[in-house]
């Protein structure tokens, strides 16, 4: 798989299904060899894993789409981290020591209430970033317009 | 209700916030009204864990606005603070006073109030940081810009056929021997007397009880600010862009003047109100923000229930989040439509 990702600029597609069947067969030598040479071997195909992780990642930093492939949702959340970064930089959010000011999107307990859709919280920066990828909060925009305008 | 009754106690609920600082994190509930948000990210500034603003959800600490007055309630202890912003409640810094300034005098022209006795006493403190008072005409910026700009931009008092009409508004200095670089202060008494029964005439047009009193009050200025166009401006802002750019402004003291620029933007086009009942709503036909027109709206006696006012917009119709039940802030368009 990594030798067939290093041949091409483009990421491979990577079916679920194929990455599905690597796991199982990880599954079943981790669950039935307890040694030193199996562990050995494991750990190579994990560092292939890491590999495998880096190069993806390259080319999707590098505007490439992984399509329908298994890790898809890397895309996604790099988008996202991305943008963050970049507004984050350019003073596009209400910031002061290491804080960020969010507008909560689902809703999210905080301090013994339960903050609605519209409420804002001013939360550490990396916090916040773990909130946004998984879509409970979305930073503040200074300068988002409004919906038609 | 009990505490309602009393006397407004607006330095007991001072120190009932400031002790809301021993807290890890904390959870704030407001109106959704500039003073209220200046009030907490005042509070945000200055307060080390994370801090979260809810318009809904009940919380540690909680800022109520009704019709008989204002309250503070903390961890079960509810003050009593009358008609006085909130923003009034926490220390007055050189750092903090333009945000202060900004609280104060957004609430006095959106409820349509005078100043609060506790807020005279702060704004009297304020005088030892350099903000300066003085009898003066209530039409923004006098110290700065020409009259007739000063009059061209005036939406409290909005003043018929001078307001908005930078034709009119010269041709009125005009009349009183200036030009468009003549200032008010380079009017004489005499002068001053006759733009006076000028502008009071004007305003009996729309509201037969107009007096003197209607354009003459004690005016607050802080360096290039003067605190009725500050208060304008941040009403102007948070109607149209959200809340989140008053709470960097907090943050970043330096971007109120920039508010003030977009409002003085904004009113150099020339503006207009014309409004109509329909239905469950006010209909505005006005280039203004919703909020502004409603300001506008209510010096004529209109609007004074809670039906929401709406601008036209060709075809569409635009409300904001002070008006509507919405999570959504900044101009608000009616999908319906």
């Amino acid at each position: 798989m990594l030798s067939k990702e290093l041949k091409d600029e483009k990421p491979e597609r990577i079916a679920e299904q194929q990455v599905e069947d690597l796991q199982l067969i990880f599954k079943r030598l981790s669950m039935k060899y307890s040694d030193k040479i199996h562990d050995e071997e494991l750990k190579v195909y994990s560092e292939l894993a890491d590999s495998l992780f880096e190069v993806r990642l390259a080319k999707v930093l590098e505007g490439h789409s992984l399509g329908d492939s298994f890790d898809s949702w890397e895309e996604e959340i790099l988008s996202k981290l991305r943008e963050f970064y970049v507004s984050f930089v350019m003073g596009h959010y209400p910031v002061r020591n290491g804080k960020v000011l969010c507008r909560v999107v689902k809703e999210l307990y905080f301090s013994g209430t339960v903050l609605k859709p519209g409420d804002l919280i001013f939360m550490e920066v990396k916090k916040a970033v773990g909130l946004l990828l998984s879509g409970v909060v979305e930073p503040c925009s200074l300068f988002k317009k409004t919906r038609r305008e | 209700m009990e505490n309602f009754l009393r006397d407004p106690a607006p330095e007991e609920a001072s120190k009932l916030v400031l002790s809301a600082y021993a807290e890890k994190t904390l959870c704030v509930k407001i109106p959704y009204d500039p003073d209220s948000v200046i009030f907490s990210a005042l509070l945000t500034k200055y307060f080390n864990g994370e801090v979260a603003v809810t318009f809904s959800s009940d919380c540690q600490l909680t800022l109520n606005k009704g019709d008989i007055g204002n309250s503070v309630a903390y961890r079960g202890v509810e003050v009593f603070v009358g008609s006085s912003a909130f923003s009034s409640l926490l220390p007055l810094t050189v750092e903090d006073l333009v945000p202060i300034l900004a609280g104060i005098f957004s609430d006095v022209l959106l409820r349509r109030r005078k100043l609060s006795d506790w807020e005279q006493r702060i704004l009297n403190n304020a005088e030892n940081l350099g903000v300066i008072r003085e009898k003066g005409l209530k039409i923004p910026a006098y110290r700065e810009v020409p009259l007739f700009l000063s009059l061209f931009y005036s939406l409290d008092p909005f003043v018929p056929d001078i307001s908005g009409n930078p034709v009119n508004a010269l041709k009125l200095v005009k009349e009183l021997n200036g030009n468009e670089f003549t200032k008010l202060s380079d009017l004489d008494e005499s002068k001053l007397n006759t733009l006076l029964f000028r502008l009071v005439s004007s305003l009996v047009k729309v509201n037969p009880k107009a007096t003197r009193e209607d354009v003459i009050d004690d005016r607050y200025f802080y360096n290039n600010y003067d605190s009725l166009e500050l208060g304008m401006s941040v009403l102007y802002v948070m109607d149209t862009q959200g809340s989140p750019i008053l709470f960097d402004a907090v943050m970043n003291t330096s971007l109120f003047w920039t508010f003030v620029e977009w409002l003085r933007g904004l009113l150099s086009r020339g503006f207009n109100v014309q409004v109509s009942e329909e239905g469950n709503r006010y209909v505005v036909d006005s280039n203004l923000s919703p909020i502004l027109a409603y300001i506008v709206l209510r010096q004529a006696g209109k609007a004074k229930d809670r039906r929401p006012v709406y601008l036209r917009r060709g075809e569409k119709f635009v409300s904001s989040r002070f008006f509507l039940n919405s999570p959504e802030e900044g101009l608000i368009y009616d999908d319906k439509d």
